[in-house]
């Protein structure tokens, strides 16, 4: 046995490597100091307590949340994805947001409602007095809401999401809790999309000027009702309830959110107890219906899939050619395989809970004989065309049943899968036009209708409407349903818009995605149609 | 001895300068806007632009892939293109993750596998043989990423033993060893099954020379013989085997890391080319290849050290 130490002796060097790397460079959790006692594990007694002691600390109450990948910026500004609005809405308010749905919207940061000008250009308001920053940056003022803001306008900043505040002109202050916004021209979307979500949210000058951008990126301020405490990269976001709170102390001393990218392994973490909540894969919600020990919260999401034809490809220019297509496809069979039947099949890209949904779109069935006479007028007895689609199973299966739904009809498919990366290159720019032909999309929204239809418009062409459509009626339509005041005026302009595209033929609309969230029976979670959750306003049972 | 370790460095140096220059270069060809990624559909074309610069996107491959190798050199592997932070300070967060792993799993791996191979070659064709023989065959066969979720189901979800997510903290040792079990019981699993083969085939091969032959005459016990001289001959290949296994493991186990959530090296390159994050993805494959290197160099001098046979043929 003489031999085994010296085999040992590798992985002893290597453990060693190791170790000294470990010690040199292990990279410190970004952590921010607070003044909250430390954990009760920390300071338990060893013996049981004498009947004069203080009782010993409750366990803090942990609520423990599944996010599908790491945070990357929690700025409101800049935020990027699901993830991050969703562990930010702890820690950001806005003057409205919404509760819980997106039927309505509750004002917490306002002592009093708005007052809002007979033109709609002035919105005055009035702060509560008293709501403190978190880490010490003092009180709430009328001046952090100019700041937070007019920095959407900054052109050194130039934030992504600088349009959602595209008509303020400025912010006015007026007294030390009071102020007015001021628009350049009548804004709709300010009530649905901008004000009561991130864009909304007022973050703190103090802070701002101290910490600089970067640093508030990953560990921000706010005046919400937890305090950001620690990220370690790719493993965990704690934050903790913020002891100075304004309103009603939330249920958790501290919200974790865990990174599982992996479904398969976020549903043996909620089976296991290591997590609480978190979104599953539709294959997993029938087991987790069966489960005693869980919820499931399925989630209609203003979210839209589609297949796009590229109307600027020769194959597919004639519009009856395109007809031919939309005939000939089984939309619930797509949905039905992909996605278990359990997404709600969409009329068009409008979910029929947003403002300005046609709720009498034509709903089209697969019809052969339809999709070969179409492609008859068009003067052609077949075709071949390119499909492509961005590599996951779900679009793999839906692709492979569009391909043998338009092999009945004389349309030969050739399926393209790519990686994710290159799916959204190549569609991109003036190349996509020349390239693609028919193509599987999915988009999300905001919570208003501008939101949907302004990727479609001319400016558009070379960027994110890859069916390449410009319809200058439809453009103008968008910018009308941008100043138009009065939701059923408006309403009527985003179905008119959606007829255009009906006529166009240049999309066959798939389904609004159903997000679902598996709970701990013990826990009501709180779940948005945008697909978002609000941890904070979680309760158990 | 000296001249040896010498010629070996400098090959390896080689490698690395090769591996570099060509993974530096690869990276690019992955199709993808980091950008885009990065800032989402909504970013106007002024701040894409302006950010493409700050990040040296702008400039040609070539300039690209020198800029790298000069940062290298200068010990610099650039800013994560996410969250600007230092690539190096990420390798450093989640290499230690990967080194507890692979260590432990191939520690696990040498301290069952090994004994299961002598225990098969001490009996050969006995109905123990045969049903080692049976089991390393199974645990060779069955790919990692299910044995992890069968480990993960059995382990976390049925009996309720071990939290199945993350890697713990090394401030809680017996909370990280313990969050370690699964990932490298799920590792070890393959290569129980390879080393048992290995050393069993070895070691009967062994078995069969000449001098243990001599030994049995001059009545040594089997014991003696087995472990004292024909284990440690046996054993040579076994080192060689696990010095690329052990640079295998270091390069990443993908599967592993992220089925279990731990932030290891191979979930940072998996997630860094997935977003196009260049500079990271550079820099953790150029840290995978140099500790394969690493490891395949300190296997070479262990298998030289070991045997004398070489030591005597080069002089």
């Amino acid at each position: 046995m003489k031999s085994l130490p010296k085999l040992s002796c590798i992985m002893v060097v290597v453990l060693v490597l190791g170790t000294v790397l470990a010690a040199c460079g292990a990279e410190e959790p970004s952590t921010v100091p607070s003044p909250t006692p430390p954990e009760a594990a920390e300071i338990e007694p060893t013996e049981p307590p004498e009947p004069t002691q203080p009782p010993a600390p409750e366990e803090p109450k942990i609520l423990k949340l599944r996010i599908t990948s790491d945070m990357r910026d929690l700025d409101p500004a800049f935020i990027p994805q699901n993830v991050d609005s969703n562990i930010s809405s702890n820690i950001h308010e806005g003057l409205i947001v919404y509760p819980g749905d997106l039927t309505k919207t509750e004002e917490i940061l306002l002592a009093e409602p708005f007052t809002v000008s007979d033109d709609g250009l002035t919105i005055s308001f009035r702060l509560h007095e008293g709501i403190q920053f978190h880490k010490g940056f003092g009180e709430l003022t009328a001046e952090d809401v100019k700041y937070s803001f007019e920095r959407f306008q900054d052109p050194e900043l130039d934030p992504p999401y600088r349009d959602d505040w595209a008509a303020l002109d400025k912010v006015e202050v007026t007294g030390r809790y009071t102020g007015d916004i001021i628009l350049e021209e009548p804004f709709a979307p300010l009530w649905q999309s901008t004000l009561p979500v991130t864009a909304g949210w007022i973050v703190s000058a103090a802070a701002m000027e101290e910490m600089g951008r970067d640093a508030l990126a990953t560990a921000p301020v706010g005046t919400g009702p937890y305090e950001f405490a620690e990220w370690i990269p790719n493993q965990r976001v704690v934050l903790r309830r913020f002891e100075d709170y304004w309103g009603e102390p939330p249920e958790w001393d501290e919200i974790h959110f865990l990174v599982i990218t992996e479904s398969s392994a976020a549903e043996i973490a909620l089976e296991s107890g290591a997590v609480d909540f978190g979104a599953v894969g539709t294959d997993a919600v029938e087991r987790f219906e069966a489960n005693p020990d869980f919820d499931v919260y399925p989630v209609d999401t203003l979210n839209y899939t589609w297949m796009a034809m590229n109307v600027q490809h020769p194959n597919l220019e004639d519009v009856n050619v395109r007809r031919a297509i939309r005939a000939g496809i089984a939309v619930d069979s797509l949905i039905e395989a992909a996605y278990d039947g359990r997404y709600a099949r969409a009329r068009s890209m409008m979910a029929p809970s947003l403002l300005g949904a046609w709720h009498d779109a034509p709903l089209y069935e697969r019809d052969v004989e339809q999709a070969r006479a179409y492609l008859a007028e068009a003067g052609l007895e077949s075709l071949d065309v390119t499909l492509t689609f961005e590599n996951i199973t779900e679009n793999a299966t839906m692709a492979e049943i569009i391909q043998a739904n338009l092999a009945e009809a004389g349309i030969n498919v050739e399926l393209i899968p790519q990686e994710g990366g290159l799916f959204w290159e190549e569609g991109y720019g003036a190349e996509g036009a020349r390239v693609r032909q028919l193509t599987l999309m999915a988009y999300a929204t905001n919570p208003d209708p501008a939101w949907v239809t302004v990727w479609f418009t001319c400016a558009q062409v070379e960027e994110w409407n890859w069916m390449y459509w410009c319809n200058e009626e439809y453009d103008r339509l968008h910018d009308e349903g941008m100043r138009e005041m009065d939701p059923e005026a408006r309403a009527e302009i985003y179905v008119e818009m959606q007829q255009l595209m009906d006529e166009a033929a240049h999309s066959a609309w798939i389904a609004h995605p159903t997000s679902f969230f598996v709970a701990k029976r013990t826990i009501s979670p709180v779940v948005m149609a945008t697909g978002e959750f609000i941890p904070w306003r979680f309760t158990s049972k | 001895m000296a001249y040896y370790i010498f010629k070996r460095l400098v090959m390896a140096l080689v490698v690395m300068l090769l591996a570099t220059v060509l993974l530096a270069s690869l990276a690019h060809l992955i199709p993808g806007d980091p950008v885009k990624l990065m800032l989402g559909p909504r970013a106007s074309e002024e701040m894409s632009a302006r950010v493409r610069t700050e990040m040296g996107l702008d400039d040609p491959i070539p300039v690209q892939v020198a800029n790298f190798v000069i940062g290298l050199l200068q010990g610099d592997l650039g800013r994560d293109f996410a969250t600007r932070s230092p690539v190096s300070n990420m390798i450093s967060a989640a290499l230690p993750h990967t080194v507890a792993l692979a260590v432990a799993s191939l520690g696990m791996a040498v301290l069952i596998g090994i004994p299961l191979g002598v225990i098969s070659a001490a009996r050969p064709s006995s109905w123990l043989d045969r049903t080692l023989g049976f089991l390393s065959v199974s645990l060779i066969t069955v790919p990692t990423y299910v044995s992890a979720l069968l480990l993960l189901l059995l382990f976390a979800v049925g009996l309720n033993l071990i939290s199945s997510i993350g890697a713990g903290d090394f401030s809680d040792p017996v909370g990280y060893g313990k969050q370690l079990l699964l990932p490298a019981t799920a590792l070890a699993l393959t290569w129980i099954g390879y080393l048992a083969r290995l050393v069993r085939t070895s070691l009967l091969e062994i078995l069969n020379q000449n001098y243990i032959r001599t030994a049995r005459a001059y009545g040594l016990r089997e014991r003696t013989i087995l472990f004292t001289y024909a284990l440690k001959n046996a054993l040579i290949p076994t080192v060689a085997v696990l010095g690329v296994g052990m640079g295998n493991l270091l390069g990443g186990a993908v599967f592993v890391e992220v089925i279990f959530t731990r932030p290891g090296l191979g979930s940072l390159i998996y997630r860094s080319i997935t977003q196009r994050n260049y500079p990271a993805a550079r820099g953790a494959i150029l840290v995978a290849a140099f500790l394969f290197v690493l490891a395949n160099l300190i296997a070479d001098m262990s298998y030289r050290y070991l045997d004398p046979r070489i030591r005597t043929w080069e002089s």
